[in-house]
């Protein structure tokens, strides 16, 4: 009888300490399921992750998206508003408490698409990526800085209506893709920049 | 829904779609592709020559003349979705389902 009690509070100990580690074990199992998910997208390095060009391009360009899609929800100006040093300075605080405030949610959801491919993994990498693409499109100087009312170089992407920026590049099979021969075949194009999540 | 799911559909508009891949290595890409088999063709552009004239995590709509008719920016885990693009598609050709 002893034995049995001894064995139930035993039994009740360790399902105890399950309860406990359940929310450890879960969180284990679903960064292993992430590890597993970003090792089949992302096997290897990109070109842009060893070159610190690219690098510094691939900045730029998270950067004007991040400008595009978070800062343009409540702001009107775009880069060429301001000079380099005010946009340093708006950076040096940011993200500051107001913006901690206000950042829609959006802006978080960014910081978890670049840090997906680990190149954008907190504020402090976002932060720079905004800060590169700042100083590559704002005026040197305050003297160059555009008419403050002008809405101009506020949206930087292609447009509706734009002429689509021509390319060609080679898919995976050794196909090339060329938006001139999609034209001259009548063609309409869905042209998609992914993180593969089709 | 996935876009695959709508890509006859998205095909009878006579439109193809081209995906590119930029945050991940060529070989990662190729795996990808002959892994998922996704219907249309994946691209990898991880030296940014591509992706540089439009954004990162994007669909863009090109009619045939070469004019961008529809942009999305899109979220990490919500794409724009294939009704979407094929209301737009319809919106360009009227004429064609």
């Amino acid at each position: 009888m002893k034995s049995a009690r001894s064995a139930h509070a035993i039994l009740q100990m360790i399902s105890s300490l399950l309860l406990l580690l359940y929310p450890t074990l879960s969180e284990s199992q679903d960064d292993a399921e992430r590890a597993r998910k970003r090792d089949e997208t992302f096997v290897g390095k990109t070109a842009w992750q060893m070159d610190d060009k690219l690098g510094e391009k691939w900045q730029e360009l998270t950067g004007r998206f991040i400008f595009q899609r978070s800062c343009l929800s409540c702001h009107t100006r775009g880069p060429a508003a301001y000079a380099r040093t005010k946009w340093q300075e708006t950076l040096g605080t940011f993200p500051d408490d107001t913006h901690n405030d206000l950042l829609p949610e959006e802006y978080r959801d960014l910081t978890a698409m670049f840090s997906y491919g680990s190149m954008m993994p907190n504020d402090q990498s976002r932060t720079q990526a905004l800060r590169t693409f700042l100083q590559r499109h704002a005026p040197a100087t305050a003297a160059e800085e555009s008419a403050p009312d002008s809405l101009r170089s506020v949206d930087l992407l292609p447009q509706v209506g734009d002429e689509a920026p021509p390319f060609s590049i080679v898919d995976v099979d050794g196909v090339t893709h060329d938006l001139d021969v999609y034209a001259q075949k009548g063609e309409s194009l869905i042209l998609v920049f992914s993180r593969a999540h089709w | 829904m996935k876009l695959q799911e709508h890509l006859v559909e998205i095909q009878a508009h006579r439109t193809k779609v081209l995906a590119i891949h930029c945050e991940g290595s060529r070989r990662g890409t190729k795996e990808f592709s002959d892994k998922r088999k996704f219907g249309f063709p994946l691209a990898n552009d991880d030296r940014l020559n591509v992706v540089d004239k439009y954004s990162v995590t994007s669909t863009y709509l090109i009619d045939s003349k070469g004019i961008v008719q529809a942009r999305w920016l899109d979220r990490v885990h919500d794409r724009v979705d294939g009704a979407t693009i094929l209301k737009a598609l319809a919106e360009i050709n009227p004429g064609e389902k």
